[in-house]
């Protein structure tokens, strides 16, 4: 069997956040797009450290766009997920589907 | 690029300039290229209103994770970084001892800061310059030998010398215990407090005046004013 690393949970909410937003997706959407999902403050640079090594990964591709005068002279970086990134999501997906499975204590909503 | 405009849609843009202690440290003290970007975003979502709070919070995430990234990658760097500004520091010890021992500088010095400024606070301020140099010139050389990583390895050495001064720990708790029921231990206390973040925080000015990290952002701005 082929050696993988699976994504971890916040990899997995980063990219599902690029998904969700699609084109024009950067750091400031991206982090209030999971700040909204999860309910919880995002630190920005943790984003970003995730978005890096997901493109270490060849899960995620960048792009710099123009430096805007309201962000002091620095450009913002455009995020969007690769083939491969949307591979390893459907491939999560599918692994937590079926580890959900016939486990009674997680059926109902109830802890 | 519908998610965009809603951060956009009914949020007012602040004029005000984020807390500049905490731009300073995020220009000064980081070194991943990405956190051009970062820095972008934190004042674009300052201007729509978060926190001062908020702001420093995320600047310290960012030190922290750009820091601990350089010295992950290279921990070999880091570990001659130390090195090297341990040496220096030892070097400039011996060498600065020699030379003012030899021409009795010392003594002059130290007995007119007594006479100045009194017993406790003269020695506190003789050894301080004394040693302020000698810490700041080690900084200053970990900063000029490490190129484009100087700031990750100017903070590591830096992260050595305070480790370094938690030996007076035990002496500072004593201190603080005897201060709450004695006020005349606190001057002594606040004296061994300083001396416990004064040298690193001189190994990292030196190593501030010894890099060039100052962003030159004027090709930007050029840009965006054309």
């Amino acid at each position: 069997m082929r050696r993988r690393d699976y994504l971890g949970s916040f990899e997995l909410m980063v990219i599902l956040a690029l998904i969700r937003i699609g084109e024009g997706a950067y750091g400031v959407p991206i982090s209030r797009e999971i700040e909204e999902r999860s309910g919880r403050e995002v630190a920005l640079g943790s984003v970003y450290a995730t978005l890096e090594r997901l493109e270490e990964k060849g899960l995620v591709s960048s792009e710099l766009g123009e430096p805007t005068a309201e962000r002091g002279g620095r450009a913002k970086k455009y995020f969007r997920v690769t083939g491969n990134g949307l591979r390893e999501v459907r491939d999560t997906q599918m692994i937590l589907k079926k580890s959900w499975k016939g486990i009674p204590q997680l059926a109902g909503g109830k802890a | 690029m519908e998610r965009h405009t809603t951060v956009s849609r009914g949020e007012s843009v602040r004029d005000s300039q984020p807390p500049i202690i905490a731009t300073y440290l995020l220009d000064h003290f980081n070194s991943s290229p990405i956190d051009e970007s970062i820095r972008g975003d934190l004042v674009e979502e300052y201007a729509l209103g978060r926190s001062s709070m908020w702001f420093w919070r995320q600047v310290l995430v960012v030190l922290v994770l750009s820091f601990w990234k350089e010295i992950r990658t290279h921990w070999l760097l880091a570990t001659r970084a130390i090195f090297i500004g341990w040496g220096v520091f030892h070097l400039l010890q011996f060498v600065a001892w020699a030379v003012l021992l030899r021409f009795h500088l010392w003594t002059h010095v130290y007995f007119s800061l007594l006479r100045f400024l009194g017993y406790g606070i003269g020695i506190w301020f003789a050894w301080l310059i004394l040693w302020a140099p000698i810490w700041i010139a080690s900084g200053w050389n970990v900063a000029r030998l490490n190129g484009s990583h100087k700031v990750a390895m100017v903070l590591a050495f830096s992260a050595t010398v305070l480790f370094w001064q938690l030996h007076r720990m035990p002496w500072i708790v004593h201190l603080f215990l005897g201060a709450s029921g004695n006020a005349r231990y606190i001057p002594q206390l606040v004296v061994e407090i300083t001396n416990l973040i004064l040298p690193s925080i001189f190994a990292t000015t030196g190593g501030l005046l010894g890099s060039h990290s100052k962003r030159d952002d004027s090709p930007q701005i050029a840009r965006i004013a054309t």
